[in-house]
């Protein structure tokens, strides 16, 4: 070996720290701020979620996916601003008088982007992939189907789907867009993974690249003969011709992107900014609601919130409006009752709702009258569930303790709450779970009737309650029993009270607009424009 | 010397083999259960049981361990269950960023906080020296976090001169890098300025000085190799502590590299993907203690390399 004299060394050394710094001269991925030749057609949208895959068949999707679905794909239905179902990839569906299927008639002018018309043979593979699927992960759309998802005829562009048993959440899911309709030739010459690294959809913009491992998808505007029949159908147009999609940690540098120039739409603004964005001549957008925050509480024979006065207590001491006053700056419902107006399960406290009350001397009294020792009860939460966690469960814990109550807050990361939560090992826990539709399906089914989450719930007739929601697929029906479990718990307080129903604040450059807002949940940007 | 650091290179061996140990115990004495976050939250035992298989989690740990051991000798760092990707070409393209960012945040504290800590030392007492305690001391004090929101609202949305986030050439560097490498910078310039304090005056500088030798010279031939020694050896040992600093950053600025994944990849309980970043964490401060043992024994010849 060549003997390197001290000269050398740190002549080496100095031209490798060069060479190091030099480095980032050199290319790479222009993630933000990128233009086009005349300035005005791209669009940025930074996300709070990352994903790593564009297929709901094989992860749990987040809006970054639902927000790259309504680009790529079409909603066989869809919805309006208003939550009206309207025409989407399917002109017209019929379902059966008796809810056991649905027939689809797919409209003839739609194309996928490399070219070939969308027939009903497509939606037929489609939803068979999704029925015979055993590959994929539970917890995707995979799981949302398979289980209901019968014998699948088609005939030209009709489509028949049979269900096994009663659907409660199919209008909620063929409307999401839950359903990515793919071309029924997608796997003949290409992989899974090839497939799904730059998926052929039938709707406005085609992937021009995908980074999985950085959560980027670049989407161009279709420019093949057919392009987007919902230009057309729907009587929109667009100007942009890139839009990126990026996946963006921190909300302050994704605020302080936007106020820069160097993106154009932002999701999950903080609160306390909206005003700021307001003045600053930004366009903010508050969705409706589309999960709940709620306290679920151990509540079997053994545990303290088994006695139902100290439920009920927990309940009466929480200042509601002052959380979301406070703590949400405004933007979130404060939960009086189990649903909101135009949900399932609704019910006006003038037609007769026990709504949640504040009543801090009641509570003190029922606290009194509890079988509670004034013990520490383990209070859980983890934050990446709900965003301001750790205030609200001080807030709570606070107007607890004014009652008499002793909580002691444990905050968790999300893997050891999951495993709490379902091992019984707490008392009280901060959680939040998603909507389904127009109703919330999901609390009172899973959260009830499965006690999925390991409440310890003893009350037969509510669990009953709970489980009977998976049996129908009738509107009416589902009401009825909702209306009937709300009674029940705005009576007993099992095994979970609602504390406030979020709202998510998007912020958006004054400079776009066409954006649309599928039941005010997620912005679609098929038809956007720039000024 | 080849032979020394072929044999410390052996050595390395069992550091990183003793990693892989820790690393693979610690995650798993985290708690939580990847098959059921994978899985998702309404996800039934029999899902979850189901997902445990798939991910080989059913298997006993001694089995797990090697079957990862295994693995890593033939080149292959494990699978993502949740980025759903080959470990290996994850970290390909994470890796390059994150060495990128700290490089370059090393890099100008490095060169910085030498020639800030010569000219301190020098004029000990004087303006400049009290401008460089000022500085080490606030870089020092000052939270990574608050550095990084005020260079992104300085530079980012008033003046407009530097991107806010994201990855690109040397402007999308700049912040980050400077935000990477101030503590470090602050934290060097001490230890320069103190070594060059202490070697001035020490009697064979006096002597050197009273031969005639220049002022300069003296300074630069004599006094600098001896009192650069300790930051050859701050060197090699801080680098870990530019890669902890990183996680933050590049979070912050999202700046795509191993630190943004790990946090993820934590509370996802993606294993061998935590187990992986840790290992090439550990790869690359071994490698840097090496560079700076090796450096050691070239700038100080009484030194010797063991």
């Amino acid at each position: 070996m060549k003997k390197i004299s001290r000269r050398e060394f740190l002549r080496g050394s100095a031209a490798g720290m060069a060479v190091a710094a030099l480095s980032g001269l050199t290319g790479g991925v222009l993630v933000s701020a990128e233009e086009n030749s005349d300035g005005t057609e791209s669009l940025i949208y930074h996300f709070s979620g990352s994903s790593s895959t564009l297929s709901k068949w094989s992860h749990s999707a987040n809006y970054f996916v639902t927000a790259f679905d309504y680009m790529v794909f079409d909603p066989l239905i869809n919805m309006d601003e208003e939550g009206n179902y309207v025409p989407g990839l399917a002109s017209e569906w019929e379902l059966f008088e008796d809810g056991s299927g649905i027939t689809l008639t797919i409209r003839d002018g739609a194309y996928f982007s490399n070219g070939k018309q969308v027939t009903g043979e497509d939606v037929k593979f489609t939803f068979e992939q999704m029925r015979d699927d055993t590959e994929h992960y539970p917890d995707s759309v995979v799981q949302n189907w398979c289980n209901y998802l019968g014998e699948i005829e088609a005939d030209g562009q009709v489509v028949t789907l049979n269900f096994v048993q009663a659907f409660p959440e199919f209008w909620k899911l063929i409307s999401a867009p839950d359903v990515q309709v793919i071309p029924s030739t997608a796997y003949d010459e290409q992989t899974w993974d090839e497939f799904w690294a730059a998926p052929i959809g039938s709707g406005a913009y085609v992937v021009s690249s995908w980074d999985a491992a950085n959560s980027i998808v670049k989407v161009t505007r279709r420019t093949d003969e057919n392009g987007w029949w919902g230009y057309e159908g729907y009587g929109l147009s667009s100007n942009v011709k890139d839009i990126t999609l990026a996946y963006s940690t921190e909300s302050s540098t994704r605020l302080a992107s936007l106020r820069a120039g160097e993106i154009d739409l932002m999701d999950t603004v903080p609160t306390s900014e909206v005003v700021n964005l307001d003045n600053e001549g930004f366009i903010t957008t508050v969705t409706a609601p589309g999960n709940v925050v709620f306290l679920e509480f151990a509540c079997g024979e053994e545990d303290a919130f088994g006695d139902q006065n100290l439920r009920e207590a927990l309940s009466l001491c929480i200042d509601r409006d002052l959380i979301v006053e406070a703590l949400l700056d405004g933007y979130g419902y404060p939960a009086k009752w189990f649903a909101l107006e135009g949900d399932l399960g609704y019910l006006s406290e003038e037609d007769g709702a026990n709504y949640y009350q504040y009543d801090i001397e009641r509570a003190k009294e029922l606290v009194a009258a509890s079988s509670y020792d004034g013990s520490a009860l383990n209070f859980i939460y983890t934050s990446s569930t709900v965003n301001i966690g750790g205030e609200l469960c001080q807030a709570i814990q606070s107007m607890a303790a004014e009652v008499g109550i002793n909580l002691e807050i444990t905050v968790l990361e999300t893997a050891v709450y999951d495993e709490a939560r379902s091992n019984h090992e707490f008392d009280l826990c901060l959680a939040a779970i998603a909507k389904s539709g127009n109703m919330w399906y999901k609390q009172a089914h899973d959260v009830i009737g499965t006690d999925r989450f390991g409440s310890g719930c003893t009350n037969e007739e509510l669990i009953n309650l709970g489980l009977s929601l998976g049996e129908t697929s009738d509107n009416d029906e589902l009401n009825e029993i909702l209306l009937q479990m709300y009674e029940i718990q705005s009576t007993t307080f099992e095994n979970y009270i609602n504390i406030y129903f979020p709202t998510t604040v998007f912020a958006q450059n004054s400079a776009v607009s066409g954006i649309q807002w599928h039941n005010f949940l997620i912005p679609d940007l098929s038809a956007v424009t720039k000024a | 010397m080849a032979k020394k650091i072929l044999k410390r290179l052996f050595l390395s061996l069992f550091v990183l083999l003793g990693v892989t140990i820790v690393a693979f115990v610690m995650v798993r004495l985290g708690g939580g259960n990847p098959a059921s976050l994978m899985a998702g939250a309404l996800a039934t035992e029999e899902e979850i049981a189901d997902m445990e298989v798939r991910m080989g989690l059913d298997k006993p740990l001694i089995v797990q361990y090697f079957k990862y051991l295994s693995g890593v000798l033939h080149g292959d760092l494990g699978y993502s269950w949740n980025y759903q990707m080959n470990v290996t070409d994850l970290l390909a393209v994470r890796i390059p960023q994150t060495l990128k960012l700290c490089f370059f945040g090393f890099g100008w504290a490095c060169i910085f906080s030498i020639i800030l800590g010569i000219i301190a030392g020098i004029h000990q007492g004087q303006p400049i020296d009290f401008v460089a305690l000022f500085i080490a001391i606030a870089g020092q004090s000052m939270s990574i976090v608050w550095i990084s929101f005020m260079l992104i609202l300085v530079f980012g949305v008033t003046l407009k001169v530097l991107p806010t986030q994201g990855i690109g050439g040397i402007r999308y560097m700049l912040m980050p890098g400077l935000c990477i490498g101030f503590g470090y910078a602050a934290n060097q310039t001490r230890l320069m300025r103190s070594g060059m304090v202490d070697v001035l005056r020490e009697d064979y500088v006096t002597a050197t000085r009273a031969r005639g030798v220049s002022k300069n010279k003296t300074y630069f031939k004599y006094a600098l190799k001896n009192a650069i020694l300790p930051i050859i050896t701050n060197i090699g040992s801080q680098f870990g502590r530019i890669l902890v600093g990183s996680t933050v950053v590049e979070n912050i600025f999202n700046w795509p590299g191993m630190g943004q994944l790990i946090v993820q990849a934590i509370n996802m309980r993606d294993y061998q993907l935590v187990q992986s970043i840790l290992l090439v964490s550990a790869c690359m401060i071994v490698f840097c203690n090496l560079l700076a043992d090796i450096a050691y024994t070239i700038i100080d010849p009484r030194i010797t390399f063991n």
